[in-house]
Order: C-alpha cells, then structure tokens, then sequence
C-alpha cells in the first residue's frame, strides 16, 4: 500500500514538473512521432491502433447521418434487403494492393453473425444480401465491427487507413504514415503503441517524457485535473450495466430481478466511484443521443425493492461478476451487492470468467445513429438484437422500453473516456469516437 | 459554395457589430460615417423614448415570432397527449432541458397549455393524474417529450421530433480593425478575391473542388458562374492562392494544381496541373511543396540566399523591396534585408501567417499577424511594425469567432484577406485593411 502511494507520489511530483504552455496558434507542422500508451490489447476494436489503420465503407456523422468513406454511394434493392455498395476508386491496402469489391467481399464474407447472409460481386460492386429489410444498414456498416483490413503477422491489421503497420509485437506496434492513403498525409510522421500498459505506469512515463499520450479513465480524471494534465475528455460515450444472466434459474424470478434493479443506488456509484464524471442512466442510450432518457428513472427505491424481495419464498444467493482487469468494475460491483444486501439479496462479486447470475460490464457506443447503437448495445451484451429501426422515434423508444422492461438489463451510469497529452502534442482534441484525433493533431518535432 | 451568405461591397466599415449584424450589414451604413458626418447633438429624452420604443416592439415581436415558429409542433405535442390523457384532470409541468432559450420556452410552455386547454384538457396542480413535458434534444435535434401519468397505470410517452435548425448562439467579438465580411459558407473557402470590372464589382471565391465568381447585386453576391477543379488527394490544412493580375486575367494556385480565368468571363476557366510557384507579390513567386502545407523556400526570382521552408513571406516595408519576412515551419520568424538575416525578437505570440498590408499611416506597411491559440480557440489579427530586430504592435488584436486558416495580401497590397474557420464549422473570409485613424 505504501509502495502505491510513493508510486502515485512520484508521478504526481513529475506531471506537476510538466510545464503546460498554451503556444501560439501556428499552421501544424508535419513530422515527429507520437508515442502513445494504452491499457487495452494493442488492437482492440475501439482502440487508436485500429482506427489509424483501418476504415469503414461508411460513417456516421455527429447528427447521425451516414456519410459516404471507402463506399462512395449505395443503393437498396428488394425493399431494402439487398445493398449494392459502390467504392471510392484508388484506395490502396497498405500492402499495395487495390481495395476492389472482390476485396471488400473476401473480408465481409467471412463474417459470422453478421447482419448480411451473404457478399457478392456484381460488376465493381459489392451486394450484400440480408434476411431481413433494413433500411439502415449503410448505418451499420459505419461500426467498428466491419472494419475494411486483411490480418497480417501478430494480427496487425492490414488495412487502408492513415497509417500502415511496419513493426508490431503483441504489445507494441510502430505505424507511420502511409504515403498512398486516399485522405491525405497525417501530420505526425509515425506513432507508436506501447499495450496492455498499466495506467499508473502511462502516467508515469507521461511525467518523464517517455509517452506522449497516455489514457485518464473517467474515475481517474479529477486526479488528473489536480495533476495539471492536459486532458481532453469524450462525450459520456460509455455505458456501465448490469446484466442479469436469462440462463440462470434463479433469475427466472421477474420480482428478484426488479427488486435488484431497484435497490439500485446510481448516484453513490456516479459521486465516489466515477468522481462525478457522467451522468445516471436508466436507459441503454445516453440523453444526448435518445433525447428521452429522463423517461427511465434512475431513482433508487428500496421501499419497493424489499417489498418485491418479501414476495420471495427464500433468500436468494446470487453471484455477480466483473472484468478482473477493471478495478472500478469491481468497486461498482462491490457497491451494487452492498445495495442488494439491504433488501435481503444475498450477492457475491467474483472475478470473471465464473459462473454468473449477474454481471457488471461496460459497452462502448459504437454509432451515433441512434437505433443501430441501441442494437449493437443489446448484441455486445449478447442479447438477441433486431433489426434496426428509427422509422419514427417512437419506434426507437418503445425499442429500449422493450429491452429494459423485464429488467434483464439495468443500466446504471454513462461515462467519458479521456486522454492526456504532453505539451509536444498540439491541437489537441478527441475525435468524434473519443480517440485522438489524427486528422488535426500534430507534433512540435524533437531538435 | 453551397447556399453562401455574402455580403458585397466590402471594405467599408464593420465596427462593433455582432455576426448577424454583419451578415445583414448594408454597405451604406457605417458607424463612422455618421462619427465625421457634422449632424445636430442628439436629444437624450427623445434618444430614451425612441430606444423604449423600439425594444417594447422588439420584444412584442419576439414573443409573437417564437409563439408561432413552434406552432405546429405544439399542436402536434398537444393532440398527441390528449389522444393519450383524455380530457382528465392533470397537474401539468413543462420544463427545457434542451438549448431553447428561455424566451422562447416561455412562448412554447404558453402556447402549449392554450392548446391542451382549448383541446379540453383541465389543468389542476392537484389532479393525481400528471403530465411532465420535457423539451429535450438530441443529435438530430430538438425532441420533446411528454409523460402522461394517471393512477394505476403505466407512464405513457408521446414524442415530438424536430430536426435541427441552424439556430446556433454568436458572441460578439472586440472588433479594433476594420474587417468586412465577403463571404459566408459552410464549405471551406481558401482564398478570396474582388475586382472592378466597369461599374460591376466581382467576387473570386477559391474552394478546394470548385472556384465560384459572384456579382454584387446591392448587398449580395449572385453566383455568376463556376469551375470545378479536378484533383485527388489533398494535403492536410490545405491553402489556396488567388492571384487578381493587372493584365485583366486572375489565376488560383493549389498544391499541383493551377486554374486560371479572365475578369472578363467570356474567356473558359480552366484547371490543368502545375508545380508553377504561387505569388507572393507583383514580383516575386515562391514554390509550393504540394505535399505539405508550406513553400519548400526557393524564391522567383531567387534572393542573395536560399532560405529553409516558410508558410508566409511578405516584404513590410515600403519603398524596401529587399527587405523580407519569414515566417519559417520551424516556429520562427526572421527578417532578411538582403544581406542579414536575423530571428525577429517580440514575436512569441505570432502564429504562423504574416502578411504586409499597405495602409499609408505609420511607416507606410505594417504586418499582419495571426495570433495565439489552437486551432480550436479564437483567432485574432494584429498590425505590427516590422525593426531590423524586433517587432513592435501598433493595433490591438481584432478578434474573429474561430481561427485564422488562410491569409493573404491582395494584389495591390493595399489589404488582406483572411478565412476564419469558425467554432461553429462554417468558413468566413473577410477582407481586413488597417485604418490609419484607430
């Protein structure tokens, strides 16, 4: 315990050395290299690695509208169950080859439990056949999941994005700036990523000049305020629920899960755990995308919970798990069983993998195109998801009402993600994914 | 060049006035005109009733205004809660969580319970049935949201959606130097320019797909025609050069490419690639590293030395054509008198653009400077004098709502143009001019 506090002592006592300047607005400057830390694998999803080398066939805007990237147009046919995709001509893998239909068909067609049940060829198109009519699908393509990029060795990608992979371990990666890539040259020369890296350690290393960007998870950002980081944070982008597993007997029992549900105490949670960083939820979507989350309460009533927990015959015993790896999972999941026990619910926390009756878990919003969101929520978490659909915000709302109502899924907080950086690294801002943002940021280069 | 707001007639005064103002801002009106113009002294109690006037009409129009903008989605929000409350006795509570300002909520929340009460509706602060009407937002725009609560029953939700409207809020900016504003868009402008052809005045407006030539017709500028410019990949923080020539002919230099036109118009535009350098000045050319976002360094002609990369050069002294600013990639900023070159002392909070304005007061030339900040702070401009060492300020900054992505020095030298990406993600060029009695 001691060690850990000298620990933070010290790295407290070199990012205060950090002199943090506000320099004057200048053109950026091309060159330099970043080095960035992170604790996730070195090519997560969601991760910066990731989004720097592969691309989408589309995005979704900040309003939540889909926007053409390496698809130029598309069009339905069949009343939406076939998709006819049209590339953006002379896009380049970083291997040198051309992205061509075939390409796109011969990485898309392999995937399982995608939303397509098959890829084919039609001319220098890519059709996409699916079972069901979904008008949003462009929308869907624009999720990390459908990611445009060949496996290469140690299982860096090999994909079309602004910088292409020339050195990777599976905790590190050097990436420079791919020459030939469509968008245009990065400021920044290369980049690289040091994974799976302890928080206390990127912290450190930022202090004494050994990172350039390291990660500030939303419980850790009022240290990091205190601390004269400079942090940028995301938009609360990042939900925290409580599972409650469909398989387990014990939580057959509609009144056990309700009176979890509402012992719920989300404000403790949001105040000691997060430091007040985001906002309560009892809605899969955040407010600022739903716009009707304040329908969903997220008020505690323990009243109603211990009577739901009478109408029980005995005392259940129930195990609640969380991702080893997540110290405020655990605490979350401590706090919750704690809540639970004043009702008379008896509930265990253990590490995962274990068998579980409920889970804490964390999912990152993948779109900001409400519906498919609110779907890839309910798929990461593995329930059946359907087919998206906003026809009309009703349709949206009576969606989510649809999900939380049998209290299967409990969603307690929404939270931002962060990142600092070392005054070397200018416009310095998140993208509208909550990463870095390459497209603008730039380095003061080393002399 | 999609729907641009513009203003024509440009170069005359912009002194205090918010954005919208400038954006309606009619040429003949100045408030310095009416500052050197020898009318009676204002009489204070008339001045009092005539602006209590104006504001009791101001505010009565506002109030009208924002009852009817929202009209039909208020009769929307309140046929829907009766179709689903009925005529039932309900306490009602409207409150905004979304950016609606709060005249305008108060407008909708009077106009909203007129309409459910005239739908029938009775509101009682103790019915035990509730209504709770939120007007909240999200990322397609306003929606609200109303909760219909009656005993016994579960909570029932209408929705309202209204897609977002460009209403976004304006500050007001110090404003020392004279700017006018040519041209509002929300894509990106790299260059502007004006010309007098006759009595008609035009306006070059250079894109990275497209140059757009527009007519002043009173205040505005009606597009007139346009060129696209074929071209593949960009570099990043891309920069544009118009060139107005003396020979009746404007050319528009990007990185690898050239497009060139006559004043005239009924010569064809035409876009063809080049590494031709792109004018500084009358004389002198500089070459463009079509790659990056700066000159590679090499001069047309070529100076006494050769010089590192520069994003700008300007020569701020007039009658001194061999005297030089750089403003280099490496952060620094150095004159060159033809023979010395040195590191400009006082120069800590330039950006990277630096252009020579001629104004006539002074010594004649001062420099124009971007200034402090990231890209995602404001930008200010500011006039400096240029010493053999050291830089000297001579105007306050003028503030602008975004940065400064472009600024160049027209073809007479006389002012400059600078492109502010605004906070709010549209583009503005603005002519910029330094007045001699600031």
């Amino acid at each position: 315990m001691r060690h850990t506090a000298f620990q933070w002592l010290v790295i407290s006592s070199l990012l205060l050395a950090m002199v943090v300047t506000a320099g004057a607005r200048t053109r950026p400057r091309y060159g330099g290299t970043l080095r960035i830390e992170v604790s996730a694998s070195l090519w997560d999803p969601n991760g910066i690695g990731r989004s720097l080398t592969t691309e989408t066939l589309t995005r979704v805007d900040e309003q939540g509208r889909v926007q053409p990237w390496l698809a130029m147009t598309w069009e339905s046919q069949n009343r939406d169950r076939r998709w006819l995709i049209s590339l953006r001509p002379d896009v380049k893998f970083h291997d040198g080859t051309q992205l061509t239909a075939a390409s796109v068909a011969d990485i898309l067609g392999g995937c399982t439990s995608c939303p397509w049940k098959s890829v084919q060829l039609s001319g220098d198109k890519v059709v996409f056949e699916l079972d069901t009519p979904s008008p949003l699908f462009p929308a869907q393509l624009a999720t990390a999941h459908f990611g445009i990029a060949k496996a290469g060795v140690n299982g860096a990608p090999i994909g079309t994005g602004p910088m292409r992979v020339t050195q990777s371990t599976p905790t590190s990666a050097t990436l420079v700036a791919f020459d030939s890539y469509w968008n245009g040259h990065t400021f920044v020369d290369s980049v690289e990523i040091t994974a799976s890296r302890k928080l206390r350690d990127q912290w450190l290393d930022l202090g004494v000049g050994r990172a350039d960007i390291a990660e500030v998870p939303a419980e850790q950002a009022r240290r990091a305020q205190q601390e004269h980081l400079r942090v940028v944070t995301s938009r609360n982008d990042e939900l925290i629920v409580l599972v409650m597993n469909n398989a387990s007997a014990t939580m057959q029992n509609t009144a056990l899960r309700q009176a979890v549900a509402e012992s719920v105490d989300r404000a403790s949670l949001l105040n000691f755990i997060f430091q007040r960083q985001g906002e309560l939820t009892a809605g899969l979507l955040p407010n600022w995308i739903s716009g009707y989350a304040m329908v969903f309460s997220t008020a505690q009533n323990m009243q109603h919970a211990k009577e739901l927990r009478a109408q029980l015959s005995q005392a259940p015993s129930l195990t609640m798990t969380y991702d080893p790896a997540d110290a405020s999972l655990q605490l979350v999941a401590e706090r919750l069983a704690l809540s639970a026990r004043e009702t008379g619910i008896n509930i265990r926390t253990v590490p995962s993998p274990a068998h579980w009756d409920l889970s804490v878990v964390r999912v990152r919003l993948s779109s900001f195109q409400p519906s498919v969101a609110l779907e890839d929520i309910v798929g990461t978490i593995g329930i059946d998801h359907k087919t998206p659909d906003d026809s009309t915000p009703d349709a949206l709302f009576q969606r989510e009402r649809e999900l939380l109502k049998n209290y299967q899924l409990v969603p307690l907080l929404y939270v931002p993600n962060g990142f600092a950086a070392s005054d070397r690294v200018r416009n310095w801002r998140l993208n509208d994914r909550g990463l870095p943002d390459f497209d603008t940021l730039w380095t003061e280069v080393r002399k | 060049m999609s729907s641009p707001s513009a203003v024509a007639n440009a170069g005359r005064c912009d002194i205090g006035q918010s954005r919208r103002a400038r954006r309606d801002f009619h040429p003949s009106i100045c408030e310095d005109d009416f500052q050197n113009t020898g009318y009676n002294p204002p009489q204070p109690m008339l001045k009092v009733i005539r602006v209590s006037s104006v504001l009791l009409l101001y505010l009565t129009a506002t109030f009208v205004y924002a009852a009817g903008k929202w009209d039909a989605q208020v009769a929307e929000l309140s046929r829907k809660i009766i179709a689903l409350n009925g005529s039932t006795a309900s306490s009602l509570e409207i409150k905004n969580a979304s950016s609606l300002p709060v005249d305008e909520f108060s407008s909708i929340r009077r106009a909203l319970e007129d309409q459910l009460r005239s739908g029938g509706l009775q509101i009682r602060s103790s019915a035990q049935s509730s209504i709770r009407v939120t007007l909240s937002e999200n990322v397609r725009g306003l929606l609200w949201v109303a909760e219909v609560q009656q005993p016994g029953s579960e909570t029932k939700v209408a929705l309202v959606s209204i897609p977002k409207t460009d209403v976004g809020s304006v500050t007001a900016s110090a404003l020392v130097l004279r700017r006018s504003l040519l041209m509002a868009d929300q894509e990106q402008i790299l260059d502007a320019a004006t010309w007098q052809s006759r009595d008609q005045r035009f306006l070059l407006v250079l894109g990275p797909s497209r140059i757009g030539i527009f007519r002043a017709n009173g205040a505005r500028w009606d597009a007139v025609t346009s060129v696209s410019i074929p071209h593949t990949t960009y570099p990043r923080d891309l920069r544009g050069r118009l060139w107005i020539g003396h020979d009746g002919d404007w050319k528009a230099f990007l990185p690898a490419i050239q497009c060139t036109g006559a004043q005239q118009l009924q010569q064809p535009m035409a876009c063809h690639d080049s590494d031709d350098p792109w004018f500084l000045t009358e004389k002198y050319k500089a070459f463009y590293n079509s790659a990056r976002n700066h000159f590679s360094g090499a001069l047309v002609p070529p100076l006494a030395r050769t010089f590192p990369s520069f994003y700008t050069a300007s020569q701020p002294r007039q009658g001194n054509s061999d005297f030089w600013v750089f403003s280099g990639t490496d952060g620094q900023h150095m004159s060159f008198d033809g023979s010395t070159t040195r590191v400009l002392a006082g120069t800590r909070d330039w950006g990277s653009d630096a252009v020579a304005v001629k104004s006539g007061c002074g010594s004649g030339t001062q420099l124009l400077v971007s200034g402090a900040g990231d890209d995602s702070a404001n930008d200010t401009l500011r006039a400096y004098e240029v010493g053999d060492r050291d830089v000297r300020a001579v105007s306050p900054p003028l503030a602008f709502d975004g940065s400064v992505t472009a600024l160049w020095t027209t073809t007479d030298g006389d002012s400059a143009v600078a492109v502010i990406h605004t906070l709010m993600g549209s583009y503005e060029a603005y002519s910029v001019s330094v007045a001699c009695n600031q």
